[in-house]
């Protein structure tokens, strides 16, 4: 009984400093540092409740750092102080910035031309700190696999009897913007239009131990030439509409002799309907267009008929739909979810006939039955639905639920109602994975 | 309009002012109605998800070109857990 009141009493003492921490005075950095005229100027932008004290320049205390030489460095006393504080009723445009300026001779002999700039506050209750901040390197870490623009994932497999497998699974692409490409610019006008090149390859995801010989074989290729862009609506209904062109692109397989050239287009609207229910819905309308380029006789070991496989003319409509819960208090902004669920829907309409390969029970000439994935050419909807649930019970650990119905292109292979549960576990060295200066 | 910065060198660059960088950063939210101060994180205007957070960016992007400068979205600091300080101090450094 003790310890279950000691552990309530941590609890709500751990809930309560995080709240308050996130409630106290801060400052968060230097936005903007300028000479005007004869001063320096500084905007500060800070956290929490500001108090009146900011308005003091005698709290202040500004640093320059030149950018060359010895580097020399000065601090200095600001002579000005000014809020602009936030306020839901008086300055509703408030920013809660503080501009802190201070005469610029007083900065002698420092070369202030490309100088870098500090500042503390001071008031007797806060001693606060703030810098302009570095600018970002070329690459940041990637959440996962869907939102690297660059990935690599390389293994390695070896063991007595058999030679050294290598798994290798690469994406990579690189998009421009299409306002900085010559003929582009005047046929794409968004200002938020891209245009790039992406490849996906995939090598022996499926090859297993022993082999004599080591193979570095392609299962899976995808390359397309894609132009994209979001065209913003700002606060109404819908909110955006993402949309996509996709002049040229290439499906191709090793594991099945099936491979698609496939252009195309689609539009999504983002639709967040109410203000305070964390919920969105975007419904998609698009169309998927191409030519097959082979026409084997046998598929997973069947005969199949592919001669009337040619054109892909396909409609694409559906939606998918996000529901949020976050945590209270954020305080990582990259893990803001607690629990989350997602579900799309997308229906493929054919206007030509495509293979629909569906698991049968077939019985064979000497009378024997199996299952088989059978192959026929048809022209019905193809229809496929996902659900994620994910619940991040900490920042390392969480369980995810997934359901699958339907079929994907180009085989359209019938996923049958599959349920999956998943523990996730997900952390990254802090001292390898900070290289400083990267 | 954005404001002219002046450095020792005597150069002259655009910039946005913070003001006009958080008029822009509300703007471009699905619920700007709700925007209650700096430290608001932009989850309760309806940044969500991916999506919201790509047609942010996007909105941003397109506000911040025409006020004559422009700014790459991948230097945009959104997302749920993102306050509309940070996003607008990202969009004032990064505006050029």
């Amino acid at each position: 009984m003790q310890s279950r009141f000691l552990t309530c009493l941590f609890f709500l003492l751990a809930t309560a400093t995080a709240f308050c921490q996130s409630k106290e005075f801060s400052l968060r950095r230097i936005v903007t540092a300028s000479i005007e005229g004869d001063k320096v100027v500084l905007e500060v932008s800070t956290k929490g409740p500001v108090p009146s004290t900011v308005n003091d320049p005698k709290n202040w205390k500004i640093q320059a750092t030149e950018s060359g030489g010895d580097k020399r460095s000065l601090t200095i006393h600001s002579d000005e102080a000014s809020c602009d504080c936030y306020d839901r009723t008086t300055n509703p445009g408030g920013t809660n910035v503080v501009t802190v300026k201070a005469p610029k001779d007083k900065f002698q002999p420092l070369t202030l031309d490309g100088a870098s700039w500090n500042v503390e506050f001071s008031d007797g209750k806060y001693l606060l700190t703030a810098s302009q901040p570095e600018s970002s390197a070329g690459l940041k870490a990637a959440k996962g696999r869907d939102d690297a623009d660059l990935y690599g994932a390389f293994s390695f497999l070896t063991g007595v009897g058999t030679s050294p497998i290598y798994t290798i699974d690469v994406k990579g692409g690189y998009s421009w913007e299409t306002g900085k490409i010559p003929v582009l610019k005047s046929i794409i006008t968004s200002p938020t239009g891209r245009t790039g090149f992406f490849v996906d390859v995939q090598t022996n995801t499926d090859t297993k131990a022993p082999v004599d010989r080591t193979e570095v074989d392609p299962d899976s290729i995808r390359a397309f030439w894609k132009i994209f862009g979001v065209t913003g609506f700002g606060a109404h209904k819908p909110y955006s509409l993402a949309w996509e062109i996709q002049p040229a692109g290439g499906e191709f397989s090793r594991s099945n002799p099936s491979s698609n050239f496939i252009g195309g287009g689609k539009g999504q609207l983002v639709i967040v309907p109410f203000s305070n229910i964390p919920f969105d819905f975007n419904p998609l309308l698009g169309t998927e267009l191409g030519t097959n380029l082979n026409k084997p006789s046998t598929l997973f070991d069947q005969p199949v008929n592919l001669s009337n496989y040619d054109a892909i003319v396909r409609l694409l409509a559906g939606a998918d739909s996000n529901f949020y819960i976050f945590r209270k208090p954020i305080s990582d902004p990259d893990d803001p979810y607690r629990f989350s669920f997602s579900a799309s829907y997308i229906a493929r309409v054919p206007f030509a006939p495509e293979p629909f390969t569906r698991s049968e029970i077939v019985t064979d000439s000497t009378g024997k039955s199996s299952r088989q994935k059978v192959v026929q050419m048809r022209g019905n909807t193809r229809h496929y639905v996902t659900t994620t649930f994910n619940w991040n019970a900490t920042k390392l650990l969480g369980l995810q639920l997934g359901y699958k119905y339907g079929s994907l292109p180009p085989l359209f292979e019938l996923v049958d109602h599959q349920v999956t549960i998943g523990f996730v576990f997900k952390a990254k060295f802090t001292k390898w994975h900070s290289v400083p200066g990267a | 309009m954005p404001s002219d910065q002046n450095t020792e060198g005597g150069a002259t660059a655009k910039r946005l002012t913070v003001r006009e960088a958080q008029l822009i950063v509300v703007a471009a939210t699905p619920h700007s109605e709700k925007f209650d101060g700096p430290d608001q994180l932009l989850k309760e205007l309806g940044i969500l998800g991916d999506a919201e957070v790509t047609a942010h960016k996007a909105g941003i992007k397109i506000a911040v070109k025409a006020k004559g400068l422009d700014i790459d979205e991948n230097d945009i600091q959104s997302g749920p857990g993102v306050d509309v300080a940070d996003c607008r101090d990202s969009v004032v450094i990064n505006a050029k």
